[in-house]
C-alpha cells in the first residue's frame, strides 16, 4: 500500500514538474517572439523616415521605394508568425539593396540626417539579430522538451507542436557580391 | 597603438632594460646575502638558544633570568630580528627599483601615454560595481601596479588585484583565492540596462555538456540573473554566460565577439572574467602576479618582459573586440 501511495505521489510530482516546465518554455518562446516584434515595430517606424530622406535624391529608385512601402504595410498586417517572418525577410533584402545603391548618390551619402537614420537602422538590425538568436534559443529548448521522453507524452496530450526557427532565406545566405550590387 | 613586435621587444630588452638589470642585480644580491645570513647564521642558533640551551643551562647551573647568558640569547634574538628587518627593507627596495625602472620602461615602450603608478590599485568600491564576484564574500582585498590610459578612444584603467575569502582563525583559518591577476575597467559608451557576465566554464569542462548545464541552471537559483545558452557550441565549452536580459546578452555577445573570446582562451590559457553593464566593462584576467621580479634567479629575463608585453596585448585585444560599434551607443530599450 505504501509503495502504491509513494509511486502515485512520485508520478504526480513528475507530472507537475513536466507540465510547469512545458508551460514555462512555451511562454519563453512567446516572450522571445515579442522581443522580435518590438524591434520590428522600431524598424517599421523608422522606414517612412528613411524613405522620405532618400526620396528626393534617388529619383531612379522610385520602384524600390514603392515596393518597400508596400512590404511594410503587408508586414504590419501579417496574420501569423510564418507570414510575418517571410515578409520581413523580403523587406530586409529590399532595404539592404537600397542601402547599397546609396553608394551611387554621394550627396545623399554625405547627408547628416541620412547618416543618423542609417546608424539607427544598423542598431535596430543588431538588436533584431540578438532578438532572433534569443528566439531561436527559446524555440530549440521548447522543441527539445516536447520531443524528449517523458515530457513528449504530456506535450502530445496538450497538443503542443514543434515551432519554427528563424532561418535566413536562401538569397540572404548567399555571399553578397558587393561589386555586382554596386554595378546594378 | 600596436604592441611591440618580437624584434622591437628584443631591441627594448637589449638597449633599455639590460642596463637597468645590472643595477637591479646589485639589489637582488644584497637581499639574498642578508637573507642567507639571517637564515643560516642567526635564526637556527637563535632558536636553539631560546628554546633548548638557555632553559637547560639555567636549570643546570641554577641561574636566574638576569644572568648574562639570558641577555646573550635576547641579544641574538634582536640581531636576528634586525637582519630580518634589513633583508625585508632590501626586498622592498629591490621591488621598488624593478617597478620604477623595468616595468615603467616596458609600459612606456608599449604606449608613452600610459600612466603607471606602482603602489596604487583599483579600489574595492569600483571592483564591487561589477557582479562578477558578488556571491563570493571577499574579505581580503589588495593590489598594486595601476595603469591608466586610452586605447582606441576607450578610457581604461587596470591594476593587479588579489582578492581572497578568509574564514576561521588560528588553526582553523582557511584562505580561498577568489581572483588573482589583472583587473581592467573600461568606460564603454553604451546604454545597456543590465549586466552580462561571462565566466570560464568549469562545470561543462569537468562534467560534460548535459550535467554541466544542469549544474549551471541549478546555480541560477542562487543568482539574480539567468543562464544564457548561446548557439556557439565551442564558446559554450569554454565560457558560461549569465545575464539580466536574454536579448541584451546576445546584443553584446555577437558571433564576432564570441569568436574573439574563444581565440583568447585558446591562445593565452588564462581564465577570463567579463562583466558588461551600463557605461562600463570589467575584465578580470587571472594571470597571477606578473609585475614581480625574480628573487632566486635573474630578476628580469627576456621571457618575463615578453610576458608583460603579451598581457598588454591581450588587454588591448579584449578592449578592441569588446568595443561596441558607434551604432551601439544608441541602444535604448
Amino acid at each position: 500500500m505504501t509503495i502504491i501511495i509513494a509511486s502515485t505521489g512520485f508520478l504526480l510530482l513528475l507530472l507537475f514538474f513536466i507540465y510547469n516546465s512545458l508551460i514555462s518554455k512555451k511562454n519563453q518562446v512567446t516572450n522571445a517572439y515579442a522581443g522580435i516584434d518590438a524591434q520590428l515595430k522600431k524598424r517599421y517606424d523608422l522606414l517612412p523616415n528613411i524613405i522620405s530622406a532618400v526620396k528626393k535624391y534617388m529619383e531612379h529608385e522610385k520602384e524600390v521605394l514603392t515596393e518597400l512601402t508596400e512590404l511594410r504595410t503587408q508586414a504590419l498586417n501579417s496574420q501569423n508568425e510564418l507570414q510575418s517572418m517571410q515578409l520581413n525577410s523580403q523587406l530586409n533584402q529590399k532595404l539592404n539593396g537600397l542601402l547599397v545603391s546609396v553608394e551611387n548618390y554621394p550627396e545623399l551619402k554625405a547627408s547628416q540626417n541620412f547618416i543618423q537614420l542609417q546608424n539607427t537602422l544598423y542598431d535596430i538590425e543588431e538588436q533584431l539579430a540578438a532578438s532572433r538568436r534569443a528566439f531561436n534559443a527559446a524555440v530549440t529548448d521548447y522543441n527539445n522538451t516536447i520531443e524528449m521522453f517523458p515530457s513528449n507524452i504530456i506535450a502530445n496530450l496538450l497538443g503542443y507542436k514543434r515551432k519554427h526557427l528563424f532561418e535566413i532565406s536562401d538569397i540572404e545566405r548567399k555571399n553578397v557580391n558587393v561589386a555586382n550590387l554596386l554595378n546594378s | 597603438m600596436p604592441t611591440p613586435s618580437h624584434k622591437e621587444l628584443i631591441n627594448l630588452y637589449r638597449h633599455k632594460i639590460r642596463p637597468a638589470i645590472n643595477e637591479l642585480e646589485i639589489y637582488r644580491k644584497k637581499f639574498l646575502q642578508k637573507s642567507i645570513i639571517t637564515t643560516i647564521f642567526i635564526i637556527p642558533p637563535m632558536f636553539i638558544m631560546q628554546f633548548k640551551l638557555v632553559p637547560d643551562i639555567q636549570q643546570l647551573l641554577h641561574l636566574s633570568s638576569q644572568d648574562p647568558i639570558v641577555f646573550t640569547s635576547i641579544g641574538i634574538l634582536l640581531i636576528g630580528a634586525l637582519f630580518a628587518y634589513l633583508s625585508y627593507q632590501q626586498l622592498k627596495l629591490y621591488r621598488r627599483f624593478f617597478k620604477r625602472r623595468v616595468v615603467k620602461i616596458i609600459i612606456q615602450a608599449i604606449n608613452s601615454n600610459f600612466i603607471y603608478s606602482p603602489n596604487k590599485y583599483i579600489t574595492r568600491k569600483e571592483f564591487d560595481k561589477s557582479h562578477l564576484f558578488k556571491h563570493k564574500h571577499i574579505n581580503r582585498f589588495h593590489g598594486d601596479d595601476y595603469v591608466t590610459g586610452k586605447l582606441n578612444d576607450i578610457q581604461f584603467h587596470f591594476s593587479e588585484i588579489d582578492a581572497k575569502k578568509v574564514t576561521g582563525s588560528g588553526k582553523n583559518k582557511h584562505t580561498v583565492t577568489i581572483f588573482h591577476g589583472i583587473y581592467v575597467i573600461l568606460d564603454l559608451p553604451n546604454r545597456l540596462q543590465g549586466h552580462t557576465l561571462i565566466y570560464p566554464d568549469l562545470a561543462e569542462k569537468i562534467f560534460g555538456s548535459v550535467i554541466g548545464r544542469f549544474l549551471q541552471k541549478r546555480k541560477t537559483v542562487l543568482r539574480d540573473d539567468q543562464l544564457i545558452e548561446l548557439e556557439d557550441i565551442n564558446f559554450e565549452k569554454h565560457y558560461v554566460v549569465y545575464a539580466d536580459d536574454q536579448i541584451e546578452a546576445r546584443y553584446v555577445l555577437t558571433p564576432d565577439i564570441m569568436e574573439n573570446l574563444l581565440a583568447f582562451r585558446k591562445k593565452y590559457k588564462f581564465p577570463i572574467y567579463i562583466d558588461i553593464f551600463p557605461q562600463k566593462a570589467h575584465i578580470g584576467i587571472a594571470t597571477g602576479s606578473i609585475f614581480e621580479p625574480g628573487i632566486f634567479q635573474k630578476a628580469v629575463t627576456f621571457k618575463s618582459v615578453k610576458q608583460i608585453a603579451e598581457t598588454f596585448q591581450l588587454i588591448e585585444n579584449i578592449i578592441t573586440s569588446l568595443k561596441l560599434s558607434p551604432n551601439k551607443t544608441h541602444l535604448t530599450n
